[in-house]
């Protein structure tokens, strides 16, 4: 990330926060692009819907044991599967019917299994394009199958029509009627052990025809042993079924609808207010009515079951989940022929979805989908910069319009944007104080500086003893040199001869400084009579005897390069 | 509006060249190269700064830190410019001195062409030492080999082992019979066999022990450059001879040796590599100097155990240089006991240190200095009187010593 350090060296970041920040841009333009997310609840019996009309208890179930279900949700694209040795289609209450492309690509899709099987559990004609692209010859008509009341029914009322008295009873009352399906016929002589027979009551379901004259193998498993069939249109409280005997003591049903009234036909029989009726038709009574039937076409099982409300969650979450979940799971295991390696394509393409906000507006709606899935989706379609991002920016810049009209807050505007666009570029850097470089430079560490700085100024004072020490000094240096010390009369002339300087200059040396050095000798009451002085004296003498020395040096040097 | 964007855009654009020019500068090529390693020479430190992009470097302002022991001669600091695909050259030319010395770290600002912006100090080149050894005076040596009696393989004047014959004498048991002169026996009748000349080589060990006060004075005037002036003349001089030679080099902080006995030139490079080891930094120091004086016991034992690893039980020759106040210390006095005990000849030489700081002043000053520091003379003088009533002849260096009298004193044991 980093380009190559050197120590103190600054830090250069490869990948510099402007990219980043045009990078970040142009995912955010992809996002908007794209659109929200296309989040849909469903309220119908597909498998995606967790609430009690979905059909997600069903399909787990089935997941649970056959691990290669699978939920389809379009059937517009082709499906590919690897190893369909058995497959089998599961379609429960589609809300809508199927197209001749989807019904296509199924069936290219079913070209390409072993065996493909189909179970449609559908109390509407919607799937009826489906069973005959599968060349079946059962039908779901749409009429409804109702409950035959028995004689003495307590959800009768006696009511006096005409002439005579009948009993009626509400349509609503009689829409649950009870079938049996009895699975032993699955099995060759229906003398099995292994599947069972259950009685179970059906809610709305549709009456079934088929074609008896077919060559299929077309077998009824499941019956409702005696019914009426009517329209499904007469589900509503106006409609009620009339019960009657004739003479020779046969029973015949009719239907019947209140006209102009809100009230029931209970209210009518407790007040004996008078409501006008009309009088339909007759409701014609069916034994052994199918509800569920299985044909085998060339390659194909179909099973249908005309009542989808059997296999929805709310029956799997009641008292009753055992008795449905078995006969369930019995009607899959019979299509896979008990292989786990069955491939179960649950279908959830034919339901239609709502937007979150669209179930949200309709109370109905959100008592039949679970609220923390209802959250999730209307919060994941509120974040979307999708929903939010273009409003804020219209917004703004209208704001900023608005704005830039005001003579007086345009100039303010542009002077705010430079200061925050300068911040970045103000804070980047660390501010340092604009030094120039100091340049090392030497000083030498003496031994004794202190006292080679007071003798450079000028600054040392001296008394007795350091005359005492130079004259010591010059005495021994002569001894040394000449042979001779300072107080030796021949010195002068001696020194004038050999190194070739004024006599007259060395004898006045010479007495100057025998004369101070008996003076700062001096013992007893003459040493009270000390100079004060010493400082000049010796700075003085000093400064002779370097000239004298230097003189003979240099007399020396010359007598050297003579010879 | 229009004044406000366009001093926007201006200072964006400056910080902007100027981050690049960072940039480029961080990635051009830093080389440097050193020339001369003799004191008393200009070393000449010459770094290239090759600029390998297409974008000029404006306004470098350069700087070289180094050691404040060593002087600089040259300029320090440079404002440059570094065009495209260039290179930039820059010295810095010091004074070299004997020891090891800190040079660099090369540094360098950045600013933009109106002064707005300044990088932050930028290390162009870490920072390296600089050895550099003492200067041989070649007039010197040469008055020294003539002043020597005989150059090459010296006689002992004692018969043993060697090449030139000394005189004849009688067989004795255990003689070479190589050695017998046929000639003698077919006239005497007696074996008689050559008596050789033994030849002399002396082994000698330097030993500087260096306080932290030897290194101080004027520029390269100090006692421990004097010292190691002196060592290097003298280990060239005993190179030449086919003496074998040893150092240790015992310093506040650390005691360096050379191991064990060299013979020929590769002993002088090996002492003078030693003895310009010397980093001025540690050693002038203030916990070096404190260190000094509660540290000398180990330092004296350490040079005790270089002596027994370099000559072990072999007698040598030892040169000792120390100053008088590291002299006068117990633990100096324990050393020099031992050494005695060991059979080792030892040479004391003391560098007169209140005489070094002399060469800073001129004219009559140099006598007031003298005048005022005759106390301290006085005591350094009182120092060697003492160590010559113990028997240990010690000589004194002073910044004028010649070194004629040592090479005199070292004659004098070869024999």
């Amino acid at each position: 990330m980093y380009a190559k350090k050197r120590d103190g060296m600054k830090h250069m970041p490869m990948i510099m926060m402007g990219t980043l920040a045009a990078l970040l841009f142009i995912g955010v333009v992809a996002v908007l692009e794209q659109g929200p997310p296309s989040v849909r609840i469903f309220t119908g019996s597909s498998p995606l819907n967790t609430g009690p009309l979905g059909t997600s208890d069903f399909y787990m179930k089935i997941k649970e044991i056959y691990p290669r279900t699978l939920i389809v949700t379009n059937w517009l694209d082709h499906i590919k599967l690897s190893n369909c040795d058995k497959a089998v289609l599961v379609v429960i209450s589609p809300e809508e019917v199927y197209s001749d492309k989807e019904i296509y690509n199924i069936k290219d899709l079913a070209s390409k299994c072993g065996s493909f099987n189909i179970f449609i559990a559908d109390e509407t004609a919607n799937s009826s394009a489906l069973l005959r692209a599968f060349n079946s010859s059962i039908e779901i008509t749409g009429s409804i199958i109702l409950e035959k009341p028995e004689p003495g029914d307590l959800r009768g009322y006696k009511v006096s029509l005409g002439n005579t008295s009948a009993v009626v009873f509400p349509v609503e009352s009689l829409i649950y009627p009870k079938a049996l399906f009895d699975l032993k016929l699955l099995e060759a002589g229906g003398n099995s052990s292994y599947y069972k027979s259950y009685n179970v009551t059906l809610d709305i379901a549709s009456f079934i025809t088929y074609n008896r004259e077919s060559d299929h193998n077309i077998t009824v498993i499941g019956y409702i042993p005696s019914g009426l069939i009517a329209s499904s249109s007469i589900i509503s409280p106006e409609y009620y079924v009339v019960q009657e005997y004739s003479t020779s003591g046969r029973e015949y049903y009719s239907l019947l609808r209140i006209i102009n009234s809100s009230s029931s036909l209970a209210q009518y029989s407790q007040s004996k207010t008078q409501f006008e009726i009309e009088n339909i038709s007759s409701l014609p009574l069916i034994y052994f009515a199918p509800v569920g039937v299985i044909e085998e076409t060339r390659g194909s099982r179909i099973l249908v079951v005309s009542d989808g409300s059997i296999f929805l969650n709310q029956v799997f979450r009641s008292g009753y989940r055992d008795l449905y979940l078995n006969l369930s799971l019995d009607l899959i295991r019979y299509l896979c022929e008990n292989d786990e390696r069955c491939v179960i394509l649950f279908d959830s393409s034919k339901y239609l979805g709502l937007e979150p906000l669209e179930a949200i507006k309709d109370p109905s709606l959100v008592r039949l989908v679970p609220l923390y899935q209802l959250i999730a989706f209307f919060l994941a379609r509120i974040l979307h910069p999708a929903t939010w991002l273009p409003p804020v920016i219209s917004w703004f810049n209208n704001f900023i319009l608005d704005l830039l009209r005001t003579f007086f807050v345009r100039p303010m505007l542009i002077l705010l944007l430079v200061l925050i666009f300068s911040i970045p570029w103000l804070r980047r850097e660390e501010m340092y104080r604009d030094k120039p470089f100091r340049e090392v430079d030497y000083k030498d560490i003496l031994q004794f500086s202190e006292l080679v700085e007071r003798i450079k100024r000028g600054r040392h004072r001296f008394g007795r003893d350091d005359f005492i020490e130079l004259y010591n000094f010059i005495n021994n240096l002569m001894k040394s040199y000449v042979n001779m010390d300072l107080l030796d009369p021949v010195l002068p002339s001696h020194i004038s001869s050999r190194f070739g300087i004024d006599q007259e200059r060395v004898r006045m040396y010479q007495e100057f400084m025998n004369k101070y050095y008996r003076i700062a000798t001096r013992k007893g009451l003459g040493s009270f009579l000390k100079p004060f002085w010493w400082s000049r004296i010796v700075k003085k003498a000093a400064l002779e005897s370097y000239k004298l020395i230097k003189d003979m040096g240099e007399g020396l040097e010359k007598k050297i390069s003579e010879v | 509006m229009l004044l406000g964007s366009a001093m926007l855009l201006i200072s964006i654009t400056l910080r902007g060249y100027l981050e690049v020019s960072i940039a480029m500068l961080t990635r051009a090529r830093v080389s440097r190269e050193i020339f001369g390693e003799i004191e008393g020479d200009d070393i000449r430190i010459v770094y290239r700064i090759e600029n390998r992009s297409m974008i000029p470097i404006l306004f470098l302002e350069l700087q070289i830190d180094h050691s404040k022991y060593i002087k600089r001669k040259s300029i320090g600091r440079a404002l440059a410019v570094v065009l495209p695909r260039d290179t930039l050259i820059f010295e810095a030319v010091f004074e070299g001195r004997i020891g090891r010395h800190r040079i660099g770290p090369l540094k360098a600002v950045l600013r933009d062409p109106l002064g707005l912006y300044r990088s932050s100090e930028i290390v162009l080149d870490k920072a390296f030492y600089l050895e550099i050894y003492p200067r041989i005076h070649r007039t010197t040596l040469r008055r020294i080999y003539s002043y020597a009696r005989n150059i090459g393989y010296i006689r002992a004047r004692q018969s043993g082992e060697g090449v030139e014959m000394r005189s004849v004498r009688e067989y004795r048991p255990g003689d070479d019979i190589r050695r017998i002169v046929w000639k003698k026996y077919a006239r005497f009748g007696r074996l008689i066999v050559k008596e050789l000349e033994r030849e002399s080589s002396l082994k000698v060990i330097y030993i500087l022990l260096c306080s932290p006060e030897m290194f101080k004075g004027i520029y390269r005037a100090t006692p421990y450059e004097h010292t190691a002036r002196v060592i290097g003349t003298l280990s060239r001089y005993l190179a030449y001879r086919s003496d074998h030679q040893a150092i240790i080099l015992a310093l506040p902080y650390m005691v360096y040796s050379s191991g064990g006995f060299r013979k020929g030139f590769k002993s002088y490079i090996d002492i003078a590599k030693i003895i310009s080891s010397v980093d001025f930094e540690e050693v002038l120091n203030e916990e070096a100097g404190s260190g000094y004086k509660t540290s000398l016991d180990i330092i004296t034992r350490r040079i005790e155990l270089q002596i027994s690893k370099i000559a072990g039980r072999e007698r040598s020759l030892i040169l000792l240089f120390t100053d008088p106040l590291t002299a006068e210390r117990a633990e100096l006095t324990r050393l020099l006991d031992t050494l005695r005990a060991g059979g080792h000849k030892l040479l004391i030489l003391m560098p007169i240190r209140s005489l070094y700081d002399i060469k800073a002043l001129k004219s009559e000053a140099t006598l007031i200095y003298r005048i005022k520091i005759a106390s301290e003379l006085e005591r350094e003088k009182n120092i060697m009187k003492i160590m010559r009533s113990k028997g240990l002849n010690p000589i004194a260096i002073t910044p004028d010593q010649m070194i004629y009298h040592i090479i005199e004193k070292i004659e004098l044991y070869r024999y």
